[in-house]
C-alpha cells in the first residue's frame, strides 16, 4: 500500500498504482475547491457571493453535482452552507483552528434554489457563500479510481473499489466492500468549541448550526463514493429518520450513536446479517 | 404614496423576472458556444459528472448498490472508514 496526503487527509492506493497521476488529481482539486487556499477558484467565486459569475468548466461540473446532491437530499447536503460553516468557526484550515472562541450566532443557510447554473454561468439571486466539501472528496475518489481503471482508492475513509477490500468501520467492526463506494460521515472528528460548545463541520440547514443528530458516525455503501458520501451526510443530518431514508433508496447504511450503539438499515442487515449485534 | 410603493414593487418584480429570463437565455447561449458542448469531454471529472448526475437527480434513482459482505473472520482491515 502506498499513499500521500491531500485535502487534509491520507490518500491510500494499492502497491504499484500510479501515485503521481492520482496525487496530481487530488492536489488540483484541492487547489481549486479549498476554502483555505487564498488563490482557489472557490475563494474567487465567494469573493462576490451574489449575481453572475463565469466558472471554469471543472468548477461548473462539480457545482452541478453539488446541486444534484442538494436536490436528491431535499436541500440537506447543500453547497450553500459555506456562510454558516464559517460562522460556526471553521474559518481556516483545521490544524490552525483555535480550540475555542466566541459563541456562535446562527447564520441562515440560503436555499440551494438561490443558485442557478447554466453551463459555466452561475447566478446567485441572494448572497451565497459556496462550500463544495460535501461532494469534492467523494467525487475525486471516484475519478481517481477511474484513472487507475482497477483496484481501489481511499481518502480519509472515503473508499471506492473494483476489487474486494476489507474496510474497518467506526467502533471496530469491519466489512468487505466487494465493489462500489463506501463513505463515513462523522461528527466525532474535526471538532472544536465556540463559547465552550462543541462544533463540527456538518451544518443543519434548518438551524444554520452544526447538527445535533443522535448519530455520531454514519457509513453508507453505494454505487459510487460520491453517492455514498452524500447519502451518509444526509442520513446523519436526518437523525432518527436516517435509516428509513436509506431504506427507501435501497442503500446500505450503518449508524453509530453517541453511546457507541449500532443500528443498520435493512439493506445492510441483508448483506451483513451479524451487523445488528455488533 | 401607496400607489408609488405599489409601482415600485411591481417594477422590482419586473426587473427580477427579466433578469432571471435573461440569465436563462444567456446560460443557454454560453453553453451552446462552449467547446465542451460540442466535443467529447475527456477529463475524469466530466465523465464522472455525467455518470453521477443521472443517478442523483431524484430520490428514486439516488440509490444504487455497492456490494458488501461480512469481512472474513480475523481479517485485518486494509483501510479504515472512520469518517470525515
Amino acid at each position: 500500500m502506498n499513499g500521500f496526503r491531500s485535502m487534509g487527509c491520507a490518500v491510500l492506493l494499492p502497491d504499484g498504482a500510479p501515485l503521481d497521476e492520482v496525487q496530481a488529481l487530488f492536489d488540483d482539486r484541492d487547489r481549486r475547491f479549498s476554502r483555505f487556499h487564498d488563490s482557489s477558484e472557490l475563494n474567487r467565486v465567494n469573493a462576490y457571493p451574489r449575481g453572475l459569475t463565469l466558472l471554469s468548466e471543472e468548477f461548473a461540473s462539480v457545482l452541478s453535482l453539488a446541486l444534484d446532491a442538494a436536490r436528491a437530499t431535499g436541500g440537506l447536503v447543500t453547497p450553500a452552507a459555506g456562510g454558516a460553516l464559517i460562522a460556526a468557526g471553521y474559518d481556516r484550515d483545521f490544524p490552525r483552528l483555535p480550540l475555542d472562541g466566541v459563541a456562535v450566532e446562527p447564520v441562515r443557510v440560503p436555499s440551494f434554489r438561490a443558485i442557478a447554473l447554466r453551463g459555466r454561468a452561475l447566478l446567485r439571486t441572494e448572497p451565497v457563500i459556496l462550500d463544495l466539501n460535501g461532494v469534492v472528496k467523494g467525487l475525486t475518489v471516484d475519478d481517481a479510481l477511474e484513472l487507475l481503471g482497477h483496484g481501489w482508492v481511499s481518502a480519509g475513509g472515503d473508499v471506492a473499489t473494483t476489487v474486494p477490500l476489507v474496510v474497518g468501520l467506526p467502533g471496530g467492526d469491519a466489512i468487505t466492500l466487494e465493489r462500489g463506494g463506501l463513505a463515513t460521515s462523522s461528527v466525532a472528528r474535526r471538532t472544536w468549541r465556540r463559547g465552550g460548545i462543541p462544533q463540527h463541520h456538518l451544518i443543519d440547514p434548518a438551524t444554520g448550526l452544526p447538527s445535533t443528530s443522535p448519530w455520531r458516525d454514519v457509513t453508507v455503501a453505494a454505487q459510487s463514493c460520491y453517492t455514498a458520501d452524500v447519502a451518509a451526510k444526509a442520513a446523519l443530518l436526518l437523525g432518527p429518520a436516517g435509516p428509513s431514508w436509506l431504506d427507501r433508496r435501497r442503500l446500505a447504511g450503518r449508524f453509530v450513536d453517541h453511546a457507541g450503539r449500532v443500528t443498520v438499515s435493512e439493506r445492510w442487515l441483508q448483506a451483513v446479517p451479524a451487523a445488528q449485534a455488533a | 404614496m401607496q400607489i408609488a410603493r405599489r409601482r415600485l414593487r411591481v417594477a422590482r418584480y419586473s426587473i427580477s423576472a427579466v433578469a432571471v429570463t435573461a440569465f436563462g437565455a444567456f446560460g443557454f447561449a454560453v453553453r451552446d458556444a462552449h467547446p465542451a458542448t460540442h466535443t467529447k469531454a475527456s477529463t475524469a471529472i466530466a465523465s464522472s459528472a455525467a455518470a453521477s448526475a443521472s443517478t442523483a437527480d431524484s430520490a428514486a434513482s439516488f440509490g444504487g448498490s455497492a456490494v458488501i459482505s461480512p469481512a472474513p473472520q480475523f481479517a485485518a482491515p486494509q483501510v479504515q472508514s472512520s469518517g470525515s
